[in-house]
């Protein structure tokens, strides 16, 4: 190893690479014909470089150019909010997880979604005997979970009992529903939007009309489009809408996604994302050691218009550390299909009797009590608006004030009584058309996602197909807002009203 | 191929995809992808790695075309972008893969050390000169492989190199410097234990 100096040698490679202006080019020359050291360094940085130039050349699959202006058209329609677009994966590379099945993260993903519900109904239900939702120590008949260390956790579940929810009348469609006397805001739950973040299967252009098949999702667990770009900026939607929205209480739920990120993440990283796409968050975190659960799930409601939900729950669900799901409102028992097409998925014997029961014809077997009393518990809106343990009777929760008719979502409109019609276009659309029609009419249709985003992304595929055997079990409040998806969006639906979202958000140990 | 697109300059087709021309956007994948996948290659170590992030690459640059100012070549900030993606990429996946060069039975594509004429023994050699080049390179850190890719392999010039890696100019000398030294020592020792070994 040469003596010189590292400024020396900063030097030589400057000379080397051309970095020097003219006036130093002399003086270097000089110095090299001068000093036998200087110009050995020089002649090593040459070799060096030259080697370099004999590095072999790898070329790209010949389909690569063409895969890459397809991606981008479609990453550009999907900007421009024709949503959704052609299908990713077909052109890109498989995500590693599209076909495993991770067991471990399944089963520990039950079992939170279950804590999600304990903590909710012990809050808002409390020890009353309130009618709608009963605590029953009931018979798990999930048969994955009978011998997994999670099923004395999952034992325990809820069972609504669908008869006490209070049938929405239809005159008072668009008017809340209170369950139970303690007064909790239940709001129609209108989720007609649906949501297709975490594949995107269907031609590019409009959104697809409610005559469409339903695009193919793959499993819900572990499915993001792509497994890329984590921390790259997300693509900020065009519009300039930056209305404020007042995130409240009791503002109605368009649409609820369970996330679950790598305990390396913060979640901040989620609330980063929707910062960065202009959504605004509100964060509720719940008190630590409040509950026996080993990784607190914290509450971002956020307020956004579906383009933009839509939007950063796609770059979300981007995210190879981030597994998410869309708790989907088709169908009464959402986890459990999405559960049952996991379990399928990797279990052949399963597989192949489920193929069986379909091919004959008949329901799948597979019933999750708890998911089916969380899913109810999260179409009725009933989640805890925060998470502080307390012995009392939740207290009785009026829409506020704020929602005035100036509100930037329309339909806020102050009754007599005091108390608000909350109700978004959407809303106020479907559950006219609801209110019109009989009852045959109004059975749900869950084989047709009516436009909007998909239905739920990869809860399309999960409802598709078994959607007859939910029906008899699908609460009246599911009847309500499968009537209102299914009427179809309202014409003034375009889109670019605010709504609230909530976020479920699982691990991540970085600070918040 | 599209000959009259080919003719543009980049800013010109920058232009033209920017108002919506698709194929203007394709010369422009025609004209920069082989070469940033060659350095994304270099880089990951991973060909299948590289191809999405260049596909990433692209189309995070479609989407923010309109914010390429042409303060830099499009390239460097096509290159700019690869990197991030790439740098993000290697962060989530660890440890990093070690790519095949073409080394055992199963060469890689675009392998081979260019014919120069010179005595079968020479050429042995430098394709010796050229496997420890290669294993030298895996074992460099990121940042000393990403500035030796950009430096050796795309050319680039200090000023570029610090505007792909965000960093000063002098920083870019220094750091240069010191990826060259540690290149070389990582070399000499491989070197040294082969002869041993021989």
């Amino acid at each position: 190893m040469s003596n010189l100096a590292k400024s020396d040698w900063i030097l030589a490679e400057r000379f080397v690479d051309g970095d020097l202006p003219a006036a130093e080019v002399a003086q270097v020359k000089s110095r090299i014909s001068a000093d036998a050291e200087f110009a050995a360094a020089v002649e090593e940085t040459r070799q060096q470089s030259s080697l370099f130039s004999a590095l072999p050349n790898f070329k790209p699959s010949d389909d690569l150019r063409d895969r890459t202006v397809q991606a981008s058209l479609d990453q550009v329609k999907a900007i421009m909010g024709a949503w959704p677009v052609e299908n990713n994966a077909a052109t890109t590379t498989k995500p590693a997880s599209v076909d495993r099945f991770d067991w471990k993260s399944t089963v520990a993903l039950v079992a939170s979604l279950a804590g999600v519900l304990v903590i909710g109904t012990m809050l808002w239900n409390g020890p009353s005997d309130e009618p709608g939702v009963a605590m029953d120590k009931s018979e798990s008949s999930q048969p994955f979970l009978k011998n997994s260390a999670v099923a004395s956790e999952t034992e325990q579940a809820f069972e609504v009992d669908e008869t006490s929810i209070p049938q929405m009348p239809a005159a008072n469609a668009n008017e809340d529903i209170s369950i139970g006397k303690g007064g909790f805001d239940a709001k129609s739950f209108n989720v007609n939007q649906g949501f297709a973040a975490k594949k995107q299967t269907t031609k590019g252009g409009p959104v697809p009309e409610a005559t469409k098949a339903l695009p193919e999702m793959g499993p819900m667990f572990g499915t993001p489009m792509k497994t890329r770009k984590s921390k790259l900026p997300p693509f900020v939607p065009q519009r300039k809408e930056t209305a404020e929205f007042a995130l409240n209480s009791s503002a109605p739920v368009e649409q609820i996604w369970y996330v679950s990120q790598d305990r390396t993440m913060s979640k901040d990283t989620v609330s980063e994302i929707l910062n960065l796409n202009q959504i605004k968050v509100q964060r509720e975190k719940p008190p630590k050691s409040a509950f026996s659960i080993t990784e607190p799930v914290e509450a971002f409601y956020v307020a956004a218009t579906p383009n933009q939900i839509m939007l950063a729950m796609s770059q979300i669900s981007n995210n190879a550390d981030i597994e998410m799901i869309q708790l989907p409102s088709a169908t009464d028992s959402p986890i459990a299909d999405v559960i049952a097409n996991q379990f399928a998925s990797s279990n052949s014997a399963f597989a192949d009797k489920n193929s069986k029961e379909q091919q004959a014809n008949k329901p799948p077997r597979f019933e999750e009590p708890a998911s089916q009393a969380l899913a109810q518990q999260l179409f009725s809106n009933k989640l805890p608006r925060n998470f502080e343990p307390t012995d009392a009777v939740p207290k009785i929760v009026n829409v506020p004030p704020i929602l005035n008719s100036d509100s930037p979502i329309t339909g806020f409109e102050a009754k007599k009584d005091g108390e608000l019609a909350v109700q978004s276009k959407s809303e106020a659309a479907s559950n006219s058309i609801a209110a019109d029609s009989d009852a045959p009419k109004s059975a749900p249709n869950f084989d047709v996602e009516p436009g909007g985003f998909g239905g739920g992304g990869s809860a399309g595929s999960m409802s598709r197909g078994k959607a007859a055997p939910n029906r008899a079990r699908q609460s009246p409040q599911a009847a309500q807002q499968s009537q209102g998806k299914n009427a179809g969006q309202s014409p003034v639906d375009n889109g670019q009203q605010l709504r609230q979202y909530l976020i479920l958000v699982r691990g991540g140990e970085g600070e918040d | 191929m599209n000959t009259l697109l080919d003719n543009l300059d980049d800013s010109k087709l920058i232009a033209q995809t920017i108002t919506g021309e698709v194929e203007a956007f394709g010369a422009l994948v025609d004209r920069y992808q082989p070469r940033l996948f060659n350095a994304m290659v270099h880089f990951l170590r991973d060909k299948t790695e590289a191809e999405d992030v260049v596909q990433d690459a692209f189309v995070l640059a479609m989407t923010k075309l309109d914010s390429f100012k042409g303060n830099s070549q499009f390239y460097t900030w096509l290159y700019r972008i690869a990197h991030n993606v790439a740098i993000s990429k290697l962060r989530k996946k660890r440890p990093t893969m070690s790519l095949d060069y073409g080394t055992n039975d199963d060469p890689s594509p675009g392998f081979g050390i260019a014919d120069d004429g010179g005595q079968p023994g020479d050429r042995l050699e430098k394709e010796e000169q050229i496997q420890i080049l290669m294993k030298a390179m895996e074992r460099l850190s990121e940042e000393h492989r990403s500035i030796l890719i950009l430096r050796e392999m795309e050319g680039m010039d200090y000023e570029a190199i610090a505007g792909v890696l965000q960093l000063p100019v002098g920083t870019v000398r220094s750091r240069l410097h010191r990826a060259r030294a540690t290149l070389r020592e990582i070399m000499e020792t491989t070197d040294r234990l082969r002869n041993t070994s021989k």
